[in-house]
């Protein structure tokens, strides 16, 4: 099937770009938020990816250096030991237990308040019915940070008790060996945290943010390499206050 | 072949011999449950691959074990994001390498003296071990650089340029002196003459 045809986006060729990683950061990432919306770049994607995923491959094969593999066997075996060590229910490594997904990608929640469309939405708290019961849950609107996002795009950070769960909407996939990393801001640092995500097929998530929301201010996410970092790579995409 | 117990002291019914015969999905499923033994095959059988695509972009054997280091225990943490449904284990392996590569390409912001240029020549030795499976793989990455090779040559340039060199396309247009729509309009075409090529030659991905 060819992928010519009319433009419905004027897109047209972006999404091989975007495969072989040519588009700068915020090219890309405008990129990934049309993707959400776009049947026909999503096409492309799907039609082109094993071209460009295949280029790995050809390179001149070097032998990794022996040492290489020592050192990453000896952390990946330290990290087991301590694990052993401290039994079957402590905590995995951070980005571990990260790996855990379906669990909180499932939704948990169903948001009853309602979430200001588009961009720099305000913030707003409302009021989130968990079942049958109703739950003291404070939903505050975030504000997503990216041009040229879809109208429908949002997200919510519902606060029960000191701990926070975030849902988003409408956002767009990330390619192969991308995720979204929640952050914790805490006075002026922006700690890592394990929650580690992806979205559906509708651009839905739920992320828990781990530990007790007790001095924190604000909740971001960013864009981040699978795996997570431990400093933000890229400007936040969402921004939650707490302190409302 | 005796029963063990792995790191995390669960027992492992398979001993090296038998985990050794089990496919890289099979060894991510592992590896997602924490099995070390599932990773060390897994690092054996694709850290070459690895290795070399992080060397080709970076040029520095040091940023190359850095990105290679930063991918697999990037695995390691993260195996039960695999998803086999998105292609083979080793071309996420690789799709996580370049992007960590290009963006490490990016950081340093050196356009120079990153090819695997003379440095490189002495270093590029075959793996010795060589089972059937690294074979088959090697072939079908032969088969994929004579396909990329085959493309028109102005199309091949921008796909190089940008997957390897980690150029974006209004440098590679400036390189180039043509407009960003042509250096798109060709890495498009590009990719799609390949793929078609590889399905036509029936080269899995």
């Amino acid at each position: 099937m060819s992928v010519s045809g009319p433009l419905y986006c004027g897109k047209g060729d972006t999404a091989a770009t975007y495969l072989l990683g040519a588009l700068p950061e915020d090219e890309g990432y405008a990129f990934e938020l049309h993707l959400a919306g776009c049947a026909r770049c999503q096409r492309d994607i799907h039609q082109l990816s094993s071209a460009a995923e295949a280029l790995g491959s050809t390179v001149p094969i070097v032998s990794a250096p022996p040492a290489l593999g020592d050192r990453i066997r000896a952390i990946v075996r330290a990290e087991a030991e301590l694990l052993q060590a401290a039994g079957p229910e402590a905590d995995r490594p951070a980005s571990k237990r990260a790996r855990r997904g379906p669990a909180w990608l499932r939704p948990r929640f169903a948001v009853g308040a309602t979430l200001a469309a588009g961009l720099a939405c305000g913030l707003a708290v409302g009021a989130t019915v968990l079942g049958s019961s109703t739950v003291g849950t404070r939903a505050i609107s975030a504000q997503v940070l990216a041009p040229g996002v879809a109208r429908d795009v949002s997200a919510t950070l519902d606060v029960t008790g000191e701990h926070g769960t975030l849902q988003v909407s409408h956002f767009p996939s990330l390619p192969a060996g991308r995720v979204y990393e929640v952050w914790r801001v805490v006075g002026t640092k922006k700690l890592p945290t394990n929650s580690l995500f992806t979205v559906n097929r509708e651009g839905n998530a739920t992320a828990a943010v781990p530990g007790s929301l007790r001095g924190v201010h604000e909740i971001l996410v960013t864009q981040e390499p699978e795996g997570g970092s431990l400093v933000p790579t890229s400007n936040p995409i969402i921004a939650a206050s707490t302190e409302t | 072949m005796a029963t063990r117990m792995s790191p995390f002291g669960r027992m492992n019914p398979l001993g090296d011999h038998r985990l050794r015969g089990l496919a890289d999905e099979e060894l991510m499923v592992r590896l997602s449950h924490g099995e070390a033994d599932a990773f060390d095959l897994i690092y054996e059988r694709h850290a070459d691959a690895a290795f070399s695509l992080a060397y080709r972009i970076s040029g520095s054997r040091a940023a190359a074990e850095e990105v290679a280091q930063d991918a697999f225990l990037a695995l390691w943490r993260n195996g039960a994001r695999y998803e086999q449904s998105r292609g083979s284990v080793r071309n996420w392996i690789l799709g996580i390498v370049h992007n960590r590569s290009i963006d490490a390409l990016r950081r340093a912001v050196r356009h120079e003296s990153r090819r695997a240029g003379d440095e490189g020549l002495a270093e590029r030795l075959m793996s010795p071990d060589r089972t059937d499976d690294e074979v088959s793989r090697r072939e079908e990455a032969g088969e994929v650089r004579t396909l990329l090779d085959d493309l028109p040559s102005d199309q091949r340039r921008v796909i190089e340029l940008a997957y390897f060199a980690g150029f974006t396309h209004t440098e590679i247009a400036d390189m180039l002196a043509i407009p960003v729509g042509t250096v798109k309009g060709r890495m498009r075409l590009g990719l799609e003459k390949l793929r078609l090529r590889m399905e036509i030659s029936g080269v899995r991905t």
